[in-house]
C-alpha cells in the first residue's frame, strides 16, 4: 500500500475522530442547557404555585387590599400561559416570558408592602412561612438564570469558537438567547431627601 | 505628611480587618484532624469554646447518620452584606456539602444582625425553607435580640440536628449513589482510541516496508510486478504476489492465505482488538471529611434568613 493512502487513512480518521468528540461535546452542553431550563422553569412554577395560598392568606387579614390581590393573581394567570418549550427559546420569547414573571414579581413586591402594615397579618406564622417559601423561591428563580445563562454562554462558546463551529453549522446548532437583566436594574435607584 | 497619611491608612486598614469583616474569600475554614471534626468557623471567637463543642458533637452525629454535611459560621461582619449571598458563595465556593448536595450552612453576623440557614439541593425537601423560617422564628431569632449568641446558635443547631435526624428516608437518600457521568471517562476513551489508531497505523507502516525489503541487497526497494488470487475455500483465497527488486533485479514470490474481502492485505488477519474504557468509578468521592475538605455540594438556593 501506498504511503500516501495510509496518510489520508490517519488524517480521516483523525478528523473522523476529532468531528464526532466535537459533536458530542456539542450535544452535552446542549443538553445542560435543556437541563438547566427545566430548573428555571420549575422555579417559575414553585413561585406561581405559592400564589393561592399566599393571596388566601393575606385575603384573610386585608380582605380590602383586593386591588392588589386581584393584581397578583392577574398577573400569575398571564405568566402561567406562557409555557416555552426548550425548543423554542428566541430572543423575543424570551423577552415576553421574562415580562410576564417580572409583572408577577412587582405585583408580589406590592401585596408584600401592602402587608407590612397590618400587624396581625405580619405576626401569623403561616404568613412568615409562606413568605421565607416565597423569599426561597425567588433565590432558587436567581440562582437558576445564573445557572441558565452560564449554560447558555459556554454552549453559545462552543457553537461559534472554531473549529467546532463548522460541525456545529453542519449538525444545526444554533445560538441560543440568555435571560437579560431586568429592564430599569442597570440604574442605581436616586435617592433624594 | 505621605508618611502620616500612609499610617493612618494603614490603621484604617488593620481596624477594618480587625473588626471581622470576612468575604467568602478570606473566611477560615474549619480545620479537622485525626479523631476530631470540626464544622464551626468562628474566627472572632463570638461563640464560647463549649458551644463549638455541642455544635461538633451534633453536626459529627448529622453526618454519620445522615451524611449531612454542615458549616457554621459566626462572625462580625460580611462582605457582601447579605447573608444569603455569602451563605450560598462560601457553599459553592467550597463545595459544602457531598455528591448528594446535603449540605448545610448557618450564618450569623453579630454586628450586621443578620443570619440564614441554607440548604443544599438534596436537602430541601427534608429541611424545606418553612421549617428553617420555623426554626429561626421559634429558637434562633427571639435569642439572637437577646444577644445570646451561644444560646441561640446551641439551640438552632439542636432543632436542626433533631428535625434531620427524625427524617427516616434521608439515609436512604444518601446511600443511593447519583450516577454522574465522567468527562474524564469520555476523554480517557478518546485517549486510548487515538493511541490504538496510532499503534495501528505504526504496524501498518512497518509492514509495508517489510514487504519492500529485498532479500539480497537489503535494500527497500522491492516493487510489486505481478498479483494473482486463488479460491481455495469459502472466503479464502491465495494471493501470490511477485516483487522485483529495482537495485538488483532480483525476483521475489510471496504467497499468503487471506479472507476474500479484507480491506489491508497483510496486517490483521483475523484477531480482534477492542479498548475498553477505564471505568468511570465514582462513588468514592465525598467520603472523607479530611483537613475540613467538602465533597462537592450543590446549591440552589433553598433555606430562609433574615435581620433581627
Amino acid at each position: 500500500m501506498k504511503k500516501s493512502t495510509i496518510a489520508i487513512i490517519a488524517v480521516v480518521a483523525v478528523v473522523a475522530i476529532w468531528a464526532i468528540s466535537a459533536y458530542n461535546g456539542l450535544v452535552k452542553s446542549d443538553e445542560s442547557v435543556n437541563q438547566v431550563w427545566a430548573d428555571v422553569e420549575a422555579s417559575y412554577q414553585r413561585r406561581a404555585d405559592l400564589i393561592p395560598n399566599l393571596v388566601n392568606t393575606v385575603k384573610g387579614y386585608a380582605a380590602h387590599e383586593s386591588e392588589t390581590l386581584e393584581a397578583v393573581v392577574a398577573a400569575r394567570a398571564k405568566a402561567t400561559s406562557i409555557n416555552l418549550s426548550v425548543d423554542d427559546l428566541t430572543e423575543e420569547n424570551m423577552q415576553k416570558f421574562q415580562k410576564a414573571q417580572s409583572e408577577i414579581s412587582s405585583a408580589l413586591g406590592r401585596l408584600i408592602a401592602v402587608s407590612e402594615s397590618y400587624p396581625e397579618l405580619k405576626a401569623n406564622e403561616n404568613f412568615s412561612e409562606l413568605q421565607a417559601q416565597l423569599e426561597g423561591t425567588e433565590n432558587r428563580i436567581n440562582e437558576a438564570r445564573k445557572k441558565f445563562n452560564a449554560a447558555v454562554k459556554e454552549y453559545n462558546v462552543s457553537v461559534r469558537s472554531f473549529p467546532a463551529s463548522i460541525v456545529a453549522s453542519f449538525a444545526g446548532f444554533e445560538r441560543r438567547a440568555e435571560f437579560k437583566a431586568e429592564e430599569g436594574s442597570e440604574k442605581a435607584p436616586k435617592v433624594e431627601f | 505628611m505621605k508618611i502620616c497619611s500612609i499610617v493612618l491608612l494603614l490603621s484604617v486598614w488593620c481596624t477594618m480587618a480587625m473588626a471581622g469583616v470576612y468575604t467568602p474569600a478570606n473566611l477560615p475554614m474549619p480545620i479537622s484532624g485525626g479523631e476530631t471534626l470540626s464544622y464551626v468557623t468562628n474566627p472572632d471567637h463570638i461563640l464560647s469554646s463549649s458551644t463549638v463543642d455541642s455544635i461538633n458533637y451534633w453536626l459529627k452525629d448529622l453526618e454519620m447518620q445522615k451524611g449531612v454535611k454542615s458549616l457554621v459560621i459566626v462572625v462580625e461582619n460580611l462582605d457582601p452584606d447579605d447573608p444569603y449571598e455569602f451563605s450560598i458563595e462560601v457553599g459553592n465556593r467550597y463545595g459544602v456539602g457531598t455528591k448528594q448536595n446535603t449540605g448545610l450552612v448557618v450564618t450569623l453576623a453579630t454586628l450586621d444582625r443578620s443570619y440564614w440557614i441554607l440548604t443544599g439541593t438534596g436537602l430541601e425537601k427534608f429541611l424545606p425553607d418553612a421549617i428553617c423560617r420555623r426554626v429561626e422564628n421559634r429558637t434562633m431569632v427571639p435569642l439572637l435580640k437577646q444577644g445570646q449568641w451561644d444560646a441561640a446558635m446551641l439551640a438552632t443547631m439542636r432543632d436542626l440536628h433533631g428535625i434531620l435526624l427524625g427524617q427516616e428516608d434521608l439515609i436512604n437518600e444518601y446511600a443511593s449513589d447519583s450516577d454522574d457521568e465522567d468527562e474524564l471517562a469520555v476523554l480517557i476513551f478518546l485517549g486510548i482510541i487515538l493511541v490504538f489508531v496510532g499503534i495501528f497505523l505504526v504496524i501498518v507502516v512497518r509492514e509495508e516496508r517489510k514487504k519492500r525489503k529485498c532479500d539480497i541487497c537489503q535494500q527497500y526497494t522491492l516493487k510489486l510486478i505481478r498479483r494473482q488470487c486463488k479460491k481455495i475455500g469459502i472466503g479464502r483465497m491465495q494471493v501470490i504476489e511477485t516483487y522485483r527488486c529495482t537495485n538488483c533485479g532480483n525476483m521475489v514470490n510471496r504467497t499468503r492465505i487471506t479472507s476474500s474481502g479484507e480491506f489491508y492485505e497483510g496486517v490483521f488477519t483475523g484477531g480482534s482488538f477492542g479498548a475498553r474504557p477505564i471505568s468511570s468509578g465514582g462513588g468514592s468521592h465525598g467520603g472523607g471529611f479530611h483537613g475540613g475538605s467538602f465533597g462537592g455540594g450543590g446549591f440552589s438556593g433553598g433555606g430562609a434568613g433574615g435581620r433581627f
